[in-house]
């Protein structure tokens, strides 16, 4: 497979250059987060990492995850059971693989891993007139068995986010209409049933703080309570660097992780805040060009899924930072301190950049 | 079979894509929206709570979990404890606060400063000033608590030893936690973290059963005014005390062999040794564990630093001592085990043995005669195990030392342990570069040479040679209890090591170490038990003082005295306990440590006996075989 000068003149810089911008207002804010301690260093060297993982993964032609799709959802796979038997134990879930004095979640990657095999299970026949129940099966297999494994850590966020991505994915590649219907009448009652019967305690506790956290200031919703003073506190300038009262006193909870959004907000304010949105629905909007210019279904797909991987994390985070989500442990793409995360944005990040310069090639 | 796109094929797909992307932007629009109402609208509002922090987060304590002896005696209580505090959040005027503080607590300035400098925890949670007030002190802040705010006062619990200087070397004590410690603990926990001026269990049984006494500390949410006083509780976790330790120790017994070893210097030392189980330790001399709590003063650091006597260090198990003719019952059982001797050779003893051109003496100058291994042990007579030695060699010496458990840490659950050493030619070669000289081979036969050995060893050789070459792991955990009497978790005996032994040999060494005591003319004739059949077998032993912190021969007379070890255990045939002394300067085993033995021998049967309810001549009609049953006494023969 020769190189090609066209794909140099064809690489996407503005997409690189938003998910740079990302990471570095990501850097910043651990920096600041965490008093200049050792999570900036880690990050930076995980950065590092990330960009040595995106050259081969930028340079080899993407079709070759068309034939590994599910050699590689394999491997994620088994990655999910060695977790359950060997994982390293914090805060009561079973989430780590110890690498050397790094540790690696490999709930991060099985989100590609879906996305990729989702992908080639698509590509490989056509249905313009959407998939039937039947065909669906296989797939949402695909999604559930990830979801139950990761569930049982447990980390239900990224539990979910398998089957959000998995739902995304369905819906754009379409599905039969009737059977939406009748998915989406059945799905009506799901909501009462999980609370009546599957939801712990402590998960009713959530929701219910969102709506009063006055209700129960001491657990989650002391989180809210502080994530949102530190937020509106910020103003419209916000406190400055460094200067954050609510994270610099360690009001915040997990503020380096889940509640970045909040320690940003407070020490840039409204402006940093908007900077930092419109930074990522540029990232959304050039992700999205990927998938519309991709020359192949499998491509598209990929592209599309990965968007919405983006999509879903930015959302969630930053409604929880917001008090309009309860508190889950979704990080925030490509800001929030965490090694395995910001490898897996990096990578998708290369994957599109690679979907994105062989758009004229074939 | 990869799917390339014609034209117009993927239209729908496109559109799908783009009114998702659609979706998204209206969410982000969403979220702005949000962000203006919370950052703007609600600016200033938000700006003032983040001012007052009139919501914080404060700790409740866990209980520690005491310690009780193995019948469910307290030994270490909590009381309470108060801790005068600042909080940096709402401190007015920091000089004056720290003015007055330092009169009311009787504090220099500069040490209440130099606290609040160093302290790196959140700034809403008290810095702990000085713990332990006294009333008066208590009485003063609180009656001008609400003058200076920031002024805290918060009550904690303090360990209470109730009978003071109860073994502080093994149980251990409480004390300010380090950074170092910090960091060290926090690694392995990622909630319930140690603070900053948390209390922690430093050294013995405190500090190796810090996870299961310490608890799980408990918070409140409450809502502060602008004073930081507390004005409404809004919610709380209550917090789970400390597991409740039971130790193996019998405090009747603790209690009098302190009373028994009075000021000498040395160790006194009792455990069961079909367990492991250690049932009274005294070091003397000790220190008071009271001093510790709330940061010892340098000047009570400095005069335990520097005692002669160092009563700093844990001798039972970090004291190493030349075993002296404690360690001949090795060569003995080596010689019967290999058949280099059968129990009736004899050798003779003329006063001196003779090794090349060398000449060792007999303690003895003019020779026991004839002697066989039993009257050898008997006597302790040099020659006999000079002659062993030599025809054992050093290696074989030292296997059968090795496997009864000398030259290692027995593994008891006390941080600090030493190993001691177990001389033999690939040690030397290893240690020195030389290779071993048979001549050597001699003085270690005989206890002395290179040998050294902790008490807690010579104990535990003793007491496996008493049930017949079983080790058992000793250990002061017996079973931890949680705050509603529920036994979570109990000790399980763990053999150590064991050698084997013929039922001849176990009858040799059980005869000579029983005429060492209880025939005339036996090394501690004078100290047998009170009773008619329940009798000791055991050891003298005089150690030349060469080793012990190197300097002794060039100080005072006194350091060049001998110590004195006597082992011993009992009942002869079927032991339940097995007793050292060493005495440091003591002079003779037989003088000065058999008879402490004998006393706290004597002492633990009569107690026994009181717990099952029979007098002790019953008791000992019986030949003292029973155990204590007292609390379920499973500490049977297992």
């Amino acid at each position: 497979m020769a190189f090609d000068k066209r794909y140099i003149r064809n690489f996407d810089v503005k997409l690189l250059i938003a998910g740079l911008v990302l990471i570095t207002i990501g850097l910043i804010n651990i920096y600041s987060a965490t008093a200049g301690g050792s999570h900036f260093g880690k990050q930076l060297l995980w950065f590092t990492l990330g960009l040595i993982a995106m050259v081969p993964v930028v340079i080899v032609d993407y079709r070759v995850l068309d034939r590994l799709g599910y050699v590689i959802y394999g491997i994620v796979f088994a990655m999910l059971v060695g977790v359950l038997a060997f994982g390293r134990v914090s805060m009561g879930a079973r989430r780590w693989i110890d690498i050397g004095s790094f540790s690696i979640q490999p709930s991060e990657f099985a989100k590609l891993a879906l996305i990729i095999a989702l992908a080639k299970y698509f590509q490989s026949f056509w249905r313009t007139n959407g998939y039937s129940a039947r065909e669906l099966f296989i797939p949402l297999l695909m999604a559930l068995a990830p979801f139950l494994l990761i569930a049982k850590q447990p980390d239900l966020g990224s539990a979910g986010f398998q089957i959000l991505l998995a739902g995304t994915i369905f819906l754009l590649v379409k599905v039969d209409r009737r059977l939406l219907v009748t998915l989406t009448l059945m799905a009506l009652p799901i909501p009462f049933v999980a609370w009546e019967f599957l939801l712990h305690d402590y998960q009713r506790g959530r929701i219910l703080t969102l709506i009063d956290p006055m209700s129960d200031p001491l657990g989650k919703g002391y989180h809210i309570i502080q994530s949102m003073i530190a937020v509106g506190s910020g103003g419209f300038a916000g406190k400055g660097f460094m200067s954050g009262s609510q994270a610099q006193l360690k009001f915040l909870p997990e503020q380096h992780t889940d509640f970045i959004f909040s320690v940003l907000t407070e020490e840039w304010g409204f402006l940093g805040g908007i900077v930092t949105m419109g930074a990522l629905i540029a990232l959304l909007y050039f992700a999205m060009q990927v998938a519309l210019n991709a020359k192949d279904r499998f491509g598209q797909i990929v592209a599309a899924g990965i968007t919405a991987l983006y999509f879903w994390g930015a959302a969630i985070n930053i409604a929880m930072v917001l008090g309009l989500f309860p508190v889950v442990g979704v990080p925030l793409p490509f800001i929030s301190y965490g090694g395995s995360a910001l490898l897996l944005n990096m990578v998708s990040l290369g994957l599109l950049l690679n979907i994105s310069m062989r758009r004229f090639m074939f | 079979m990869a799917f390339t796109f014609g034209h117009g094929e993927d239209r729908y797909l496109k559109a799908r894509i783009r009114i998702a992307f659609y979706i998204a932007v209206a969410f982000f629009s969403l979220m702005l929206a949000r962000l203006w109402y919370l950052q703007i609208f609600q600016g200033a509002h938000f700006r003032q709570e983040s001012e007052e922090n009139s919501i914080r987060m404060k700790e409740i304590l866990a209980s520690r979990g005491m310690i009780r002896d193995r019948f469910g005696k307290l030994i270490i209580d909590n009381k309470p404890n108060y801790v005068a505090g600042i909080v940096p959040e709402d401190v007015r005027d920091k000089n004056r606060l720290i003015g007055f503080m330092s009169d009311a607590v009787s504090m220099p300035v500069t040490a209440i400063a130099k606290k609040l400098q160093d302290y790196r925890g959140p700034r809403y949670l008290p810095v702990p000033i000085k713990r332990g007030l006294s009333w008066s002190e208590l009485a003063r802040l609180e009656a001008h608590r609400f003058e200076f705010p920031g002024l805290d006062i918060a009550v904690e619990s303090r360990r209470s030893y109730i009978y003071g200087d109860i073994a502080p070397h093994l149980l251990g004590y409480l004390s300010e936690i380090s950074p170092d410690e910090l960091n060290a603990w926090n690694a392995e926990r990622e909630d319930d973290r140690y603070q900053q001026g948390d209390q922690i269990g430093k050294g013995g049984i405190e500090r190796r059963y810090e996870s299961i006494l310490k608890g799980r500390d408990g918070y409140k949410t409450v809502r502060v005014d602008s004073l930081g006083r507390e004005i409404a509780e809004l919610g709380r976790h209550d917090p789970k005390p400390g597991t409740n330790l039971h130790l193996t120790l019998d405090l009747d017994l603790q209690l009098y062999a302190r009373e028994v070893f009075k000021d000498k210097v040395g160790v006194l030392l009792a455990l069961d040794p079909r367990t492991g189980e250690i049932l009274s330790v005294v070091n003397s001399p000790r220190y008071d564990p009271e001093l510790f709590s709330g940061g010892i003063s340098s000047t009570n650091w400095i005069r335990l630093r520097d005692d002669p006597d160092h009563p700093l260090e844990n001798r039972a198990i970090r004291g190493l001592y030349p075993p002296g003719s404690t360690y001949k019952i090795i060569p003995a059982v080596a010689a019967l085990e290999t058949k280099t001797v059968t129990p009736w050779s004899k050798v003779y003893c003329s006063g001196y043995y003779r090794f090349g051109n060398r000449t060792f003496r007999c303690w003895k100058p003019s020779g026991h005669g004839w002697v066989d291994v039993k009257d050898a042990i008997k006597h302790s007579c040099d020659v006999f195990f000079y002659t062993m030695g030599e025809k054992l060699g050093v290696d074989k010496l030292a296997e059968y030392a090795s496997h009864l458990g000398l030259g290692r840490p027995t593994g008891i659950d006390v941080d600090g342990e030493k190993g001691g050493i177990v001389p033999s030619s690939g040690w030397k070669l290893n240690r020195f570069k030389e290779p071993w000289y048979p001549g050597e081979t001699i003085s270690v036969a005989i206890g002395q040479g290179y040998n050294l050995a902790t008490p807690l060893q010579v104990a535990t050789v003793y007491g496996a040679l008493g049930i017949g070459g079983k080790v058992y792991r000793p250990h002061l955990f017996r079973s931890a209890v949680d705050e509603n009497g529920e036994t979570v978790k109990r000790y399980e005996p763990v053999l150590h090591d064991e050698i084997r032994m013929s039922p001849s040999t176990l009858n040799v060494v059980r005869a000579g170490l029983s005429s060492v005591v209880n025939e005339p003319g036996g090394t501690a004739y004078w100290s047998r038990l009170p009773f008619k059949n329940i009798r000791m077998a055991g050891k003298t032993g005089t150690a030349q003082v060469v080793g012990y912190k190197g300097d002794a021969r060039s100080a005072g007379s006194a350091e060049l005295e001998d110590h004195a070890w006597f082992v011993g255990f009992a009942p002869v045939d079927n032991p339940t306990i097995v007793a050292v002394a060493l005495v440091e300067n003591g002079g003779h085993g037989s003088s000065t440590a058999a008879p402490l033995v004998k006393q706290l021998l004597t002492r633990y049967f009569e107690l026994t006996a009181e717990r099952q309810g029979v007098s002790i001549e019953d008791f000992d009609r019986h030949g003292g075989a029973t155990v204590h049953t007292a609390d379920g006494g499973d500490s049977g023969l297992r």
